[in-house]
């Protein structure tokens, strides 16, 4: 893994107007940030990246049985008692999975370190897919790159293949998101164009516009029945909200399935390392207030339920830092042994491996001068150097 | 040597627009099929010999067995006989389930048949009253404002509504109600920048 300062397409920017990516700056900052790329080997991309991640989401379907089959641990993992039949109903029945991000401390030499698993709602799906390998293209057209540089980004193709896998040809889907949220909108759009290429109807929900019909289904926002409802909104605030009661007879199918509540749980982080203790993807972790002897000096707090950072804590070389955001410092915390993220500059660079069913299918990487990944982190493209 | 391309996507770009991936893309309008109302049978076929309908008296007969079979599999089933009548603007039947309780399903108001695209042969659907004096499929997807005459409808509409036969009976509670997701009570009900992450 190196860092090539390459210099940015002249035209990126036009380019991303063109095709609609219209989030290349958050907050006046940089986000898509093309200056330089991370080259890797293909060895470091298949036995690095792409084996850890598939057998971590095996072991991970094995930590969802073992969870379900304790009260103990579903109270670890805050599943509300009076849904823990409908989480364990969808695993039982075989409910598929679509897709997933495991996030890793990996710098091209040791063992990739999975620092969480974001199962349930992740984003930044329209960069890696899309606009990153138009990237590559781009840049090999332009002889910057060599003609066989190439990219773990087979992620578009596999969800179409997923897609069509899952559901009959025209089927509808409705996909619903926060409509003003343009990051997870351009998650959803992307998920509907590889939804429509397998065949099936796309249909946008704001996911506060969901209703209920007369006949106990959930609507959208014209009243149209949905069938079948991916949503870019976390179980454990479905599993919350004034709707939660009627989802199990909804006779809906939901992506993610709702035992996803178990794997996009930071609880999952201390049930993996209480199974699978020493393995070498994993980081050792443990439930605020169990034993710290395994974790080491250097220490990672984060909250059971957070996403891009918010919460997380770190304690390295005696010194604190912690995410400027604080909205779910409220619940209970895992603790976790610090998995340095590599710096390369200034920049630490963390690699998300992206899942789709069991298999690894892609990778974006996010550069932050602080330690913690958080929602404003730069998206940095990657190539695979054939030489 | 050069290891040959393995990870790589074939493709062309794909552009975000907004809208464009979803729903009806502007310039394609979608398949339809042509559906035919009927309040019952007898009607069906009185008109089936007519040079202007392509269904048979046979299609009628076969047509009304197929709705009223999904009549039994997903109707719309009530815990409450005043919620049924209510949400269907007239009589409803009672049915009785084997562990003894009482269940409430409208009477059906009439049936449609279709003829579905690439031969897939004719296809039906049972209709229901709505508390609005409509006539609405099982599922609720689909409305039509009469019980006879021909209309185009969406494949979709002659899709099979989910099964109600042994699923949980509805009560007033749940019966038409909107926002009761996104409260994101994890995050304190605040969610600057979305949900993903």
């Amino acid at each position: 893994m190196r860092r090539d300062d390459l210099g940015a397409r002249p035209d990126w920017q036009d380019k991303a107007g063109e095709a609609g990516f219209t989030f290349h700056h958050i907050g006046g900052e940089l986000y898509w940030d093309e200056s330089h790329a991370y080259a890797f080997s293909l060895e470091e991309i298949e036995a690095g990246l792409e084996t850890p991640a598939e057998e971590l989401h095996a072991l991970c379907r094995e930590a969802v049985d073992h969870v379900l089959a304790s009260e103990e641990m579903l109270d670890r993992l805050a599943i509300p008692p009076e849904h823990r039949d409908l989480v364990a109903t969808s695993w039982q029945a075989g409910d598929p999975e679509l897709y997933g991000r495991m996030d890793f401390a990996f710098d091209g030499t040791g063992p990739a370190k999975l620092l969480e698993y974001n199962a349930d709602t992740p984003t930044t799906l329209y960069e890696t897919s899309g606009f990153q390998w138009d990237w590559l293209e781009d840049m090999i057209g332009a002889g910057r790159l060599p003609e066989g540089a190439d990219q773990f980004n087979g992620l578009f193709e596999a969800l179409v293949a997923r897609f069509a896998a899952l559901f009959a040809r025209d089927e509808d889907l409705h996909f619903a998101a926060f409509a003003d949220a343009p990051e997870d909108y351009a998650t959803v759009e992307t998920l509907a164009w590889a939804a429509r290429e397998a065949g099936l109807g796309a249909h946008f929900t704001d996911i506060r516009k969901i209703g209920i019909s007369e006949t106990g289904q959930f609507t959208d926002a014209e009243d149209r029945v949905i069938g079948t409802l991916f949503k870019l909104y976390p179980w454990e605030d479905m599993l919350r909200d004034d709707f939660a009661d009627a989802i199990a007879g909804a006779q809906c199918r939901f992506l993610e399935p709702p035992w996803k509540a178990i794997l996009s749980n930071k609880g999952i982080l201390p049930v993996l390392w209480r199974m699978f203790p020493g393995h070498p993807s994993l980081l050792p972790a443990v439930f605020e207030g169990e034993d710290t002897a395994d974790l080491g000096p250097d220490i990672v707090s984060k909250p059971l339920f957070s996403r891009e950072g918010a919460g997380v804590r770190l304690s390295v070389g005696g010194r604190d830092e912690a995410s400027p955001d604080t909205q779910y410092d409220a619940h209970p915390r895992i603790l976790q042994a610090y998995g340095p993220l590599p710096r390369f500059g200034e920049d630490h660079v963390v690699c998300g491996v992206w899942m789709v069913g069991e298999t690894a299918a892609g990778l974006g990487l996010r550069a932050d001068r602080s330690r913690i990944t958080q929602d404003t982190s730069r998206f940095v493209p990657h190539y695979i150097d054939p030489r | 040597m050069t290891p040959p391309p393995r990870k790589r996507a074939a493709r062309t770009r794909f552009v975000l627009m907004g809208s464009a991936a979803f729903g009806l893309a502007a310039c394609q309008p979608e398949q339809t099929v042509e559906a035919t109302v009927f309040p019952s049978v007898e009607e069906c076929r009185a008109v089936a010999d007519l040079p202007e309908n392509a269904f048979t008296a046979e299609e009628c007969a076969e047509g009304f067995a197929e709705a009223q079979a999904i009549h039994a599999e997903s109707a719309p089933r009530y815990a409450d006989r005043d919620v049924c009548e209510a949400e269907h603007g007239g009589e409803c039947v009672v049915e009785t389930r084997s562990d003894g309780s009482s269940i409430f399903l409208p009477l059906l108001a009439g049936y449609m048949i279709g003829n579905m695209l690439g031969g897939r042969g004719m296809a039906a659907q049972p209709l229901y009253r709505t508390q609005g004096g409509r006539f609405a499929t099982p599922g609720g997807g689909t409305t039509l404002s009469g019980l006879r005459g021909r209309t185009n409808l969406a494949p979709a509409a002659f899709s099979s509504a989910p099964s109600t036969r042994t699923a949980a009976p509805l009560s007033r509670a749940a019966v038409q109600s909107r926002g009761g997701f996104g409260a994101g009570r994890t995050g304190g009900g605040t969610a600057a920048r979305g949900f993903g992450g």
